[in-house]
């Protein structure tokens, strides 16, 4: 009998020879050694291609299940480092925003007065370029706009009645906010008697508001108002009268605030750095705690109150200013999370360098309270927040303030 | 019949490693590499045949599926199987020889 072929042989091997032909190739296989080591040599072909047939299949399982549950892992990692990253930024762009929207509402309704030096003694003197054009807009809508003063004059006094505690922060916000739409600062300039009005609408429009309260409250509005009669504006020479027999309420509000303010113990936690704002963290008693806030790079604030103020331009003349308020009280709610520690607040904004008085501005948003005021010597606007009534920040802000004033005494000399 | 059982008690032996360390799974990522070379050199019906016969077809469906003859298929399987190994061996020892090279 011939030799196997290889190809019989490894038909046979595989079993797929008839009954008949397997019994001979066996047959032969047994007899014939040269066709034994053949048969041989194929089971060793068979063995070794089905080893690396299956390293062929067995390479992804034992590669991937090292690997996929790395790989399935970092997508959600990388989510929620996103989602962490978007939820922040927007805090920062909201706050900022909010902060800046805010704050010239409360400038335009109370004081009047900063926005229009601003324009006024900002565009020729270019210490912060942007508040002429933030400000430029404000005043264009109210002058364009005569019938937004009504508004103005509602949301002035609600900003008046804001400063209570217990009153909403969103509702409070809004109606600043519509004060930014409305922009009185016309409205004070021009007719100095619809200042007179705005003022008797107070009690009207919040009945609840006690009038002790209500008389502190006032105190920024006059200290604005009589801030008018020093400011070489083109359009704040009218109001004198009002604002002097406003002026002697606000030194009696403050040096009483002062007394009281003796009292409280000012203890500098720490102080850091962020965000071109130098944040530091008072304890007025044990475990509570109050962070105020102050920017430090002008030209960084400037840049950014760029875009800021167009931002709010753009905002208050399409009247969906009453948007942002809801916006930052949520964001009040991812940044103040720890009950201890207040919010601080970045709102800081280099503003109205040339603004004579500060005004203050009040926001409570998620047990919160925190309060902002230009600073005159800088120009910039300080904010101080704190779990606590306005009325106690405020001491505590008084507190603040002369301290920065004996150390700048100190650095003079 | 035993080839089967072979076959089975060798992909259970391949799972089993599949928990070895990670050095392990580098070389097994090699040697698949390779695998992978040596299956790429091979004529198309060689391989089509080789894996088909892998995924268990009889001579008759591989025959079928390729347009051959039932009786050439078992000389089809053997030039294949011994391609493939020899292929496979000439890859390993490349290797062998760069990692010696590496080494000195």
């Amino acid at each position: 009998m011939q030799h196997l072929d290889e190809g019989t042989i490894h038909s046979w091997l595989d079993g797929a020879l008839s009954a008949d032909e397997a019994a001979r190739v066996e047959a032969h296989v047994k007899e014939c050694p040269q066709c034994a080591a053949a048969v041989a040599e194929a089971r060793g072909f068979i063995a070794a291609s089905s080893r690396i047939l299956t390293a062929l299949d067995n390479a992804p399982r034992g590669v991937i299940p090292v690997a996929a549950p790395k790989k399935r892992v970092d997508p959600i990692v990388w989510r929620v480092a996103a989602t962490l990253l978007v939820v922040a930024a927007g805090t920062l762009v909201v706050f900022r925003n909010g902060g800046r929207e805010a704050r010239i509402a409360t400038t335009s309704a109370d004081s009047s007065q900063n926005a229009f030096t601003a324009t006024s003694q900002n565009a020729s003197t270019a210490v912060a370029p942007t508040a002429p054009a933030g400000d430029e807009s404000t005043r264009m809508t109210a002058e364009s706009t005569p019938q937004v003063r009504k508004p103005g004059n509602t949301a002035r006094a609600t900003t008046i009645g804001s400063l209570q505690p217990n009153t909403g922060p969103t509702e409070k916000s809004a109606a600043k906010v519509g004060a930014a739409n409305a922009s009185p600062p016309t409205l004070v300039a021009r007719s100095p008697q619809v200042v007179d009005q705005a003022e008797a609408r107070v009690p009207a429009s919040q009945p609840s508001i006690p009038s002790r309260e209500n008389q502190k409250v006032a105190v920024p509005v006059g200290g604005a108002v009589a801030g008018s009669t020093s400011t070489p504006s083109g359009y704040a020479g009218a109001p004198a009268s009002i604002p002097q027999a406003l002026a002697p309420i606000r030194l009696r509000g403050v040096s009483a605030l002062d007394a009281a303010g003796e009292q409280l113990s000012l203890k500098k936690v720490r102080t850091s750095r962020i965000l071109g704002a130098t944040v530091t963290l008072y304890e007025v008693a044990p475990g509570d705690t109050v962070t105020f806030t102050e920017p430090v790079s002008v030209q960084l604030e400037s840049v950014v109150a760029t875009g800021l103020s167009s931002v709010r331009a753009r905002t208050s003349q399409s009247g969906k200013a009453a948007a942002s308020p809801t916006k930052r009280a949520d964001a009040a709610v991812v940044s103040a999370p720890d009950s201890q520690r207040p919010t601080a607040v970045v709102g800081a904004l280099a503003g109205a360098s040339s603004a004579p008085v500060p005004a203050t501005r009040v926001e409570v948003a998620n047990g919160v309270t925190t309060i902002s005021w230009v600073d005159t010597t800088t120009g910039n606007v300080l904010k101080l927040s704190g779990r606590m009534p306005e009325t106690q920040l405020q001491q505590i802000k008084i507190r603040i303030e002369r301290e920065r004033a004996a150390e700048a005494a100190k650095k003079k000399p | 019949m035993r080839r089967r059982k072979h076959l089975a008690l060798l992909a259970e032996q391949e799972r089993d490693e599949m928990v070895e360390p990670e050095e392990t799974t580098i070389e097994r990522a090699q040697e698949a590499a390779m695998a992978r070379k040596a299956v790429d050199a091979l004529a198309e019906r060689d391989r089509l045949a080789l894996l088909m016969r892998e995924e268990g077809l009889d001579y008759n469906e591989i025959a079928e599926a390729l347009e051959l003859s039932p009786g050439s298929v078992g000389t089809t399987l053997s030039r294949a199987r011994r391609r493939l190994v020899e292929s496979y061996e000439a890859l390993q020892k490349s290797r062998e020889e760069r990692e010696k090279n590496a080494a000195s």
